[in-house]
């Protein structure tokens, strides 16, 4: 016993005491995030009535399309053609393009993705380019993608971030079957991170940067460029061939709009954290200017105006990539054709609007700072 | 040492402890080393590896989004420095009113004169210059170009007046309405030094509100390469000594100069290289992270990879990479570190519980000592410790229970001397009892060697089954007769390994029954396989074998192999039966003969006396015909059962095969290839050259049906030396030299039934009247009848053969002349005696005789020929007598004869020379035998013969 104790204490001294290296995650709210109701969503008379698609919950989409809703000049010019036009909130582009699929709603904006599938099934003109910016994988404690082999990574499905994440994995040399996906919508992304209900997630902004703001040790470790777009259905071009172009006219408005003053991006950015907080039922853990930041980021520092890059069409661009990626997958018809969705893309209508910038009142504004509802 | 187990010292106590605090201490070093270096599984404790991996990857990273960050900023602030130009109303003023001054003016050295002259010209100059100057010369030219002409209108540098950039295309799209401001890498073609480009719009003074104004000029600003390649730079305190930061556009276009050589060992110049490595095309197609990969140069490396938009058209890639080797570095110093560090602390305590154990072992060891002592036999000795530790309670319970075995030694010691002389005694009679065993077991042993030794050298089978039919003994020449070794045989069933399976039941049923019943056949005889499936038969001499209680513990057999004696048996039977055959065939066709010899001559007498045109006369000739062939049928019967008269010379057997060669071709046909292949060794043979050549012809002709559809036909001759064993198997007479003739065909082969009675007559394959049977018995006959023997090989679709061997002679006789002689039919007046015991031969033979002028005595047997001989002596020229008679043959008459007139000539006829004619009258020289049935051509040209021979 007498040495037994020596020995002991020496054995002690040898091992070193594991201390904590990762600090427990502070976590942020963990109540899950309230799903919209769509099924209350007026979509009024389809002969008299536009039916707009946008996401309050994406950065720049959300914000481009709360500046629209506000556009006065937008509603007065359609309202001389008979028209009305009706913007509707939703969580991503996958559940507006169930919407144009049943023919209630007649215009979108979405990322590449859902814009890829719905032009390959549907007649859409995808008419303006919506964003230019990162979907991200935002983890915790790994700082490679590599690390994140047998983990649990939540993901919206089809969506931009989805091919980011599979890109990512590629990138590593991982296949889907190397991780635990997790489909989730990406309200509740930041929440099962923080309380470790997963490990990783991908998603758009501003998901990836209010997590990396409000959760300990998160970090976004991989990050893929996609597109947003505006499409409208060929239907209401059809029917109402003057309404797309005053559309468009409103969106490169919105686009000089918040370029113009530094107030009216804040303020833009304002608008979308109210509709966002309304759509999801809490608020973003992000500021106004932070809002204002990214926009900036992924749309208005980096184009004039919204007209779509010819490199995004090119053959082996990344929406022909996107594209073999969802007919691989069976996400698209196996007979939808990569020309028909290369014909679906126009550059015409937003040309012709930036030709004419008196006729469609490009550098006149006026927004309705109080209209929140559709 | 010897090594041995049983010699196997175990560890000291101390050397236990030692090795056991050591190893638990190493192993508490190891875990402990592991999980401080790689943390500890399920917590969130990373140790030093992860820690410091992530920091380098942090560090790598941060340094990434620094320089992105930084280059975004540069370009942002350019970009900035001409939207400031560019959106100016005073710039925006001069501009408008220059650029209408080129719209109104003509070529270039005027417009240049017309603006030289315009203030708003200089002012708008000197703004560029003042432009440029103000940032600090980050910029190599500013240009404004005439949005309407493409002409360079104003410069910082006076030589670029003029310049046209109609063609350009950033320029074409900067005008246009997509896009405000255009930016692109380009390359001075006379300078070689990279520029990056920013072109922007310059939009007239807006003649009223919410006018824009239209794209008057599009202003160029150039930024020194310098620039953003130096905040690219990176130094050895941010990134290390093998740090770089690579640049491309999207199309991989390398933008900096490369710190390395590619493998090839080139050095790229910028934007003349595509660098397109897994982390640039993934930096260039917009994607940003952090990857272990290998660079340009193959080298593992860990690479942040950025992409750096510019704006919606342009984005660039840019990887921040370092050398695997160099950010481990700290980590593997680290993992020596600990290793020493393990192996220090491991020696120390190492040391300390050697001295540990010495301590506790010390009175272990006195302990042992004494104990050894006490083993040896010191019953006196005792411990000194008298300590209370447990130590020393045991050495003092030690010292009393030494104390309790000395006492007891001592009252054993008394016990065991009493025990011992009773022992002694005991023992020396267990000796005699011994010695008396080991006598009566040497003589067992002795017994059984003999036995066994008579066993192994008997030529019997000789084996022992156990009651379950295994065998547990067998001698050699079980063993050299089937083919098997000792080691195959021994426990297997005997069955099952040797008896066949036609009758293995039966004789496991009698086998099975003796155990039942004790019963076992003492003979007995059955079939055994050998190894090679070949079956040899055995006469068994069995018996019981009891055990000591009397139980059955198996049985002994002893084997005769008599697998040559029933194959003799057989060929003996076949042998017999041939010869019965041969007999009957013989007397059969003697009698038939005799009726032929009557039929035929007095048809020929008919024939005779019946003139040219008597109709009778064809019928005459049909009976002839007819009786010739069943002649033609006895004398294949006499051949048979050889009792045919020889022509017996010495001749060559080759010679006669090629003389036969031309009739054989004939024989067998066209559809048949034909070839000898004869040795070149004389084969001369004493035999009937005529007999020889109808046997060839016989096989031919049977090997010819046997090929219906062509095939081959050869045959060989030889010579062969045959023992007289050979000689006995092969059914001959004698060993000695004999030639074969090998006769082999490619035809359908026969069965075993068929190869059995093959040479039997009258037994045939053939159709219904297509054969006689008497072919191949003729052949059998013949040969037999030569003193050769002819067997036949073949199976069914693949041939026959058959080799005949005939004794070969000694002396080379010339080769008998086989000229035909030419008969006539002669008569005469001489008195014929014909002696013929049946009747209608003598009647025919003596009208015949009559009929061509002879006198003619006839004489129904032997006695009768004497005494009519005794009547007519001075006018018998001749006698004719028939060789097989009753009571008195014929050559028993001829021997009266010649004792009553010594030279009297003698005719023999026969149906057939049987062994009297062998051996007794063919044995001398000169007499004559006419072979039955004759015709009258032969009969009258001999009697003439031999009564004009003197």
């Amino acid at each position: 016993m007498r040495l037994l104790v020596p020995f002991i204490l020496m054995l002690a001294v040898a091992l070193p005491v594991p201390v904590s290296a990762g600090a427990s995650p502070r976590g942020g709210s963990t109540d899950s995030a309230r799903r919209p109701d769509y099924s209350t969503y007026d979509f009024g008379d389809a002969s008299r009535v536009i039916n707009v698609g946008i996401q309050p919950l994406a950065v720049p989409v959300g914000v481009i399309g709360e500046v629209m809703k506000r556009d006065r000049i937008l509603r007065s010019s359609l309202k001389k053609i008979g028209l009305e036009i009706r913007f509707h909130p939703f969580m991503q582009g996958d559940d507006i393009n169930a919407f144009l699929r049943q023919g209630k709603i007649d215009a979108a904006m979405a990322g590449d993705m859902p814009t890829i599938m719905t032009a390959s099934a549907n007649d859409i003109m995808v008419t303006a380019l919506a964003k230019q910016g990162f979907s991200s994988i935002v983890t915790k404690g790994h700082f490679t993608v590599a690390g994140l082999k047998g983990k649990r990574i939540g993901y919206p499905e089809l969506s931009n971030a989805h091919y980011a994440l599979l890109a990512a994995l590629a990138s590593a040399g991982l296949k889907e079957s190397d991780v635990r996906m997790v489909p989730m919508a990406v309200t509740e992304m930041a929440d099962a991170l923080a309380t470790d209900r997963i490990d990783a997630f991908a998603a758009w902004e501003p998901i990836t940067s209010s997590a990396l703001k409000n959760i300990t040790n998160a970090a976004s470790i991989y990050r893929y460029l996609n597109s947003s777009y505006f499409y409208v259905t060929r239907s209401l071009v059809n029917r109402h061939p003057e309404a797309a172009p005053l559309i468009m006219a409103s969106m490169i408005r919105a686009f000089c709009w918040m370029k113009s003053r530094e107030e009216n991006l804040l303020l833009s950015g304002q608008w979308t954290l109210a509709a966002a907080k309304q759509l999801q039922g809490k608020p973003l853990a992000l500021s106004a200017g932070e809002i204002a930041a990214l926009t900036m980021k992924d749309i208005l520092s980096i184009t004039s105006s919204p007209i779509i890059p010819e490199g995004d069409l090119q053959e082996g661009g990344p929406l022909r990539k996107k594209f073999d990626f969802m007919k691989v997958r069976g996400k698209i018809p196996p007979g939808a054709s990569w020309e028909k969705v290369l014909k679906s893309f126009d550059r015409g209508i937003i040309t012709g609007v930036l030709m004419s910038p008196r006729r469609y009142r490009i550098h006149s504004f006026d927004y309705d700072p109080g209209s929140v509802g559709p | 040492m010897t090594g041995s187990p049983s010699h196997w010292k175990p560890f000291s106590f101390r050397v236990r402890m030692l090795v056991s605090f050591g190893a638990l201490f190493a192993l508490g070093l190891i875990a402990s080393g592991i999980s401080s270096l790689y943390g500890i599984p399920f917590t969130e404790f990373r140790g030093e590896y992860g820690l410091r991996r992530s920091e380098a990857l942090r560090d790598l990273n941060l340094l990434a989004d620094t320089r992105k960050a930084e280059l975004l900023h540069l370009i942002a602030e350019r970009q900035g420095d001409a939207a400031t130009f560019c959106d100016s109303p005073v710039m925006r003023r001069l501009v408008t009113r220059v650029c209408s001054m080129v719209h109104t003016t003509g070529s270039v050295p005027r417009l240049r004169s017309a603006l030289l002259k315009s203030a708003e010209y200089h002012l708008l100059t000197e703004h560029l210059a003042a432009t440029k100057q103000i940032y600090m010369s980050q910029y190599d030219r500013i240009r404004l170009v005439d949005a309407g002409t493409g002409l360079t209108i104003a410069s910082t540098d006076e030589n670029d007046f003029g310049t046209n950039f109609s063609d350009d295309p950033s320029f074409v799209k900067t005008i246009g309405a997509a896009q405000q401001e255009v930016i692109r890498m380009l390359k001075d073609p006379r300078s070689g030094h990279l520029y990056l480009a920013i072109y922007r719009e310059i939009r007239s003074t807006p003649l009223h509100e919410g006018d824009e104004g239209a794209v008057a000029a599009v202003l160029i600003l150039y930024l020194k390469p310098d620039l953003f390649l130096r905040s690219l730079e990176s130094n050895e305190h941010e990134l290390g000594k093998s740090g770089e930061i690579v640049l491309v556009n999207q199309d991989l276009q390398l933008f900096t100069p490369l710190k390395r050589p590619l493998p090839d060992g080139t050095s790229p110049k910028p934007l003349e290289f595509r660098l397109d490595t897994k982390v640039t095309r993934l930096a260039a197609e917009g994607n940003e992270g952090l990857l272990a990969t290998t660079d340009y140069g193959g080298v593992p490396v860990l690479a942040a990879f950025r992409h750096l938009r510019l704006n919606s058209e342009v984005g660039w890639g840019m990887v921040v990479k370092r050398d695997q080797s160099e950010v481990f570095a700290p980590i593997r110093r680290l993992i020596l570190f600990f290793t020493f560090k393990a192996a220090v602390l491991l020696l120390l305590m190492l040391a300390l519980a050697y001295a540990i154990a010495a301590r506790l072992s010390r009175p272990i060891k006195e302990l042992s000592r004494m104990a050894r002592r006490v083993e040896e036999g010191d019953l006196d000795t005792r411990s000194a410790n008298e300590g209370t530790d447990e130590v020393g309670v045991l050495s003092q319970s030690f010292n009393a229970m030494v104390k309790r075995v000395r006492n007891w030694h001592n009252e054993l010691e008394e016990q065991v001397n009493a025990r011992t002389e009773e022992l002694v005694a005991l023992n020396e009679e267990l000796e005699g009892e011994i010695e008396e065993r080991r006598r009566m077991e040497e003589a067992l042993r002795a017994s059984e060697g003999r036995f066994r030794e008579l066993l192994e050298t008997v030529h019997q089978v000789a084996i022992i089954l156990d009651p379950a039919g295994n065998i547990t003994f067998c001698n050699d020449f079980l063993l050299r007769l089937t083919g098997w070794s000792r080691d195959e045989v021994l426990g297997r069933s005997w069955f099952d390994l040797f008896i066949p399976e036609a009758v293995r039941d039966e004789v496991k049923e009698l086998f099975g029954n003796a155990m039942e019943t004790s019963v076992l056949p003492s003979h007995y005889e059955n079939p055994i396989v050998t190894r090679d499936g070949d079956l040899r038969t055995i006469v068994w001499d069995n018996t019981l074998l009891r055990g000591a209680d009397g139980s059955l513990v198996g049985t002994a057999s002893l084997g005769w192999d008599v697998t040559e004696h029933r194959s003799l048996e057989d060929q003996l039977r076949h042998s017999q039966k041939m010869e019965a055959i041969g007999q009957l065939a013989g007397g059969m066709a003697h009698d038939f003969n005799n009726l032929l010899t009557a039929i035929i001559g007095n048809c020929e007498i008919i024939k005779m006396k019946a003139g040219p045109d008597n109709p009778m006369k064809e019928y005459v000739e049909h009976i002839l015909s007819v009786s010739g062939k069943a002649a033609k049928l006895t004398h294949d019967l006499l051949a048979f059962s050889r009792k045919q008269v020889l022509s017996v010379r010495e001749f060559d057997v080759n010679e006669c095969v090629r003389g036969v060669e031309k009739l054989l071709s004939r024989v067998i046909g066209e559809d048949i290839d034909f070839s000898l292949a004869l040795t070149n060794d004389r084969l001369p043979i004493m035999a009937d050259r005529g007999q020889m050549e109808h046997v060839l012809v016989n096989l031919a002709t049977n090997a010819r049906d046997a090929m219906p559809n062509g095939g081959r036909l050869t045959v060989e001759t030889r010579r062969m030396e045959l023992d007289a064993l050979s000689a006995h198997l092969h059914g001959l007479e004698k060993p000695g030299r004999y030639a074969i003739i090998r006769v082999s065909d490619t035809g359908c082969g026969m069965d075993a039934a068929t190869r059995e009675k093959i040479f039997e007559p009258f037994f045939t394959t053939k159709e219904v009247g297509k054969g006689t049977g008497l072919g191949l018995a003729m052949v059998f006959g013949t040969i037999r009848q030569h003193g050769g023997y002819i067997n036949v090989y073949s199976e069914v679709g693949r041939g026959t053969v058959f080799k005949i061997y005939l004794p070969l002679v000694h002396d080379e006789t010339a080769v008998e002349d086989d000229a035909s002689l030419e008969r006539t039919v002669p008569g005469g007046d001489e008195t014929l005696l014909v002696v013929e015991d049946n009747e209608d031969v003598r009647k025919s033979t003596a009208l015949i005789l009559q009929e061509m002028g002879y006198r003619v005595i006839e004489a129904a047997n032997g006695e009768e020929a004497l005494a009519r001989f005794g009547e007519n002596r001075d006018t018998v020229s001749l006698v004719i007598l028939d060789v097989i008679m009753p009571r008195m043959n014929g050559r028993e008459v001829y021997d009266a004869l010649r004792k009553e007139m010594p030279g009297i000539k003698a005719l023999f006829t026969s149906g057939y020379a049987a062994d009297i004619i062998g051996k007794t009258l063919m044995a001398e020289e000169g007499l004559q035998l006419l072979q039955k049935p004759f015709s009258v051509q032969e009969l009258l040209q001999k009697i003439r013969e031999m009564l004009d021979n003197e």
